[in-house]
């Protein structure tokens, strides 16, 4: 819970001290260890020092407890150097005049953070970076026991900055551990004359939500639990929405739905950006198991005509901006598993009927794979088989206990098996000359879905059988590998793309 | 209810969803007992109980693209531990079928058959 804050609202050039009041209802007031004539001022609602050597002001409170976060935004507005002092923020700083706090203060080639104690100085940390005008920064600085932190957001590049580099996720600048100061003592702006200003600071009581949780549902805002104990931060989202029909009158209709909207809107600009995203990320130390779950799930009991059905809809649309511009829009989603499902004529009597999966319009193609020797052939019966057998290791010990081993080199030997009926004498030639021409030469096999193969026919052998005058049954079979890996249906792709130039 | 093959234990990373075998399938114990009788007419039983561990044996009809998933799924995890989970209960083991075959029925829909053993 944030036990201060200020966003500096007013007129320019109000003083802080002594004409300004803090949101949360509280005063500045200029540290006992601050040079005389110290002070700030409001400049664009943000909290500008004076041009002073070395301005130090403080909330008039006290931390309700020694742990908390001191937030703020801190913007370098000059072209003045400073190499040597800084501008920043502290934390438990005491009400004595020899200072003693740990401070995070930033210069226009460093950032550092210091301890002091009783107006002697200790360097915890020093990040060497280049600070330009105009560059602001959203500091963190947290104390949590003998846990001190600090995390630097750079606003322009939207990147945490690290002791080494940067980093897209909230990773600390500095993490050191001292003891030197334990007391709560109050949050604080130190500044070295008016090089930079301060915004948006706010002191926060570290263990629990913040910023605050009330304004869960708005989407802007940013929630995050920081737990140092042993317990299990765990934040919930939940839509609960349900309805009950008036007794009586069941063949009412009711409806129920929730809605999660993620809507952004860039208006009256030519290069307007922006993008919804809706990330299940988890990280974790050593090995713990990782799950996300994106559940879509409808269940309906009894009822009359009830249906079911999920929808993952992916929606962009373009509209006209202006000429000459191209504009695409594309939305795509690859899904690796499948439904399995029949059609009952009724309940009682299961005959199955359309299916799902591809439909069979291509034919069975034999290739010898320098293309000299083809031959397509009738698809087979649908009772063609396919064996997949392993190299594999299966012992049980002494004990009692199973084993199984398979190393994933050993071989993987896939056969399939066809039976082909009615086939014309003069097909059955051909493919008995075919057979001669490749025999134990590896052969391309294309099936009825286009699934492509190499391997050999094993059972050249096979005797043809004639069921009818001038009509043949005849089985052989294929021991190869699928070409491109895995099943050529086994990934379903859904995929739009919309472009057109306006001229 | 959904059968689920999750594998390689411990990560579980993988998820095959498959629906209810087809009746008639099997769940049988690996403990066998062999009787000896002696020539003085006692009979001394040898025991392997196994650890109790269970073998089932379940048949499935799939469709075509399924059973490619699902073949395909063996063909990765042949040698790895798997966890299967079928009514509210959670085995531990091998896929030990070998060869995995798939027969074709009618309108591309594939009856295969799956062999599991518990590790114990």
């Amino acid at each position: 819970m944030s036990f201060f804050n200020d966003t500096f609202t007013g007129a320019d050039a109000t003083n802080i001290i002594s004409g300004h009041t803090s949101d949360s209802g509280d005063s500045w007031v200029v540290h006992a260890a601050a040079f005389g004539g110290a002070s700030a001022t409001i400049f664009s609602n943000t909290c500008r020092p004076n041009v002073n050597n070395f301005v130090l002001i403080n909330p008039d409170i006290v931390a309700p407890s020694a742990d908390y976060s001191v937030l703020s935004r801190i913007k370098r507005i000059t072209t003045d150097a400073d190499t040597s002092n800084g501008s920043g923020i502290a934390i438990r700083l005491s009400s004595s005049a020899s200072l003693t706090c740990y401070l995070f203060r930033v210069r226009t080639d460093r950032m550092v953070l210091e301890k002091y104690v009783s107006g002697s100085g200790t360097n915890l940390g020093t990040r060497m970076i280049t600070v330009a005008q105009n560059d602001e920064f959203d500091v963190e600085l947290l104390a949590d026991g003998s846990t001190i932190e600090v995390y630097v957001f750079d606003v322009a590049n939207s990147l945490w900055i690290t002791a080494s580099g940067t980093d897209v996720s909230k990773t600390a600048l500095f993490s050191v551990t001292d003891s030197s100061v334990t007391a709560a003592g109050t949050p604080g702006i130190a500044a070295y004359r008016n090089y930079f200003t301060f915004d948006n600071y706010q002191a926060l009581e570290a263990g629990v939500l913040h910023p605050s949780g009330e304004d869960f549902l708005a989407l802007t805002d940013e929630v995050e639990a920081i737990l140092r104990t042993t317990e299990r931060p765990e934040q919930f989202l939940n839509f609960v929405t349900s309805a009950v029909g008036y007794r009586g009158t069941p063949w009412l209709p009711i409806e129920i739905s929730q809605t999660l909207d993620l809507v952004q809107s860039v208006k009256n600009t030519w290069f307007g950006q922006g993008s919804s995203d809706l990330g299940l990320v988890q990280t974790v130390d050593f090995s713990y198991a990782l799950e996300n779950t994106l559940e879509l799930e409808g269940v309906a009991t009894g009822g009359i005509n009830y249906n079911l059905f999920n929808e993952m809809e992916l929606t962009d649309s373009s509209t006209r901006g202006g000429s000459m511009w191209n504009r695409t829009a594309s939305s795509s989603l690859t899904l690796q598993s499948h439904a399995n499902s029949y059609n009952p004529n009724n309940k009682c009597d299961r005959r199955y009927g359309a299916r799902t999966g591809p439909v069979a319009s291509g034919k069975l193609t034999l290739r010898s794979v320098d293309g000299l020797h083809e031959i397509e052939l009738r698809n087979p019966q649908v009772d063609n088989g396919r064996r997949t057998s392993f190299e594999r290791i299966l012992r049980e010990t002494r004990g009692g206990s199973l084993i199984v081993y398979r190393d994933a080199s050993w071989p993987v030997t896939q056969t399939l098996q066809f039976t082909i009926i009615s086939t014309k004498t003069a097909t059955l030639v051909s493919l008995r000359q075919f057979f001669l021409d490749t025999l134990g030469y590896e052969i391309q096999l294309i099936d009825w879905l286009g699934e492509e193969w190499l391997g050999v026919v094993i059972r050249p052998d096979e005797p043809f059988v004639e069921d009818g005058e001038g009509y043949w049954t005849f089985g052989f079979e294929f021991e190869g590998h699928k070409v491109g890996g895995h099943s050529g249906s086994h990934n379903l792709s859904l995929s739009s793309e919309v472009s057109f130039v306006l001229e | 209810m959904a059968l689920l093959i999750r594998g390689p234990f411990p990560t579980n990373q993988n998820l095959i969803v498959l629906p209810n075998p087809e009746i008639s399938n099997t769940d049988a114990l690996g403990a066998t007992v062999q009787t000896i009788r002696m020539m003085s007419g006692k009979v001394n039983t040898h025991i392997k109980p196994r650890n109790g561990r269970r073998k089932m044996r379940w048949v499935f009809l799939l469709g075509n693209d399924k059973a490619k998933e699902l073949e395909d799924y063996t063909i990765d995890f042949a040698g790895s531990l798997c966890t299967v989970v079928w009514r509210d209960e959670t085995f531990l083991g091998w896929l030990t079928l070998n060869p995995f075959e798939m027969s074709g029925e009618v309108s591309e829909f594939y009856r295969v058959t799956l062999e599991f053993e518990e590790k114990k």
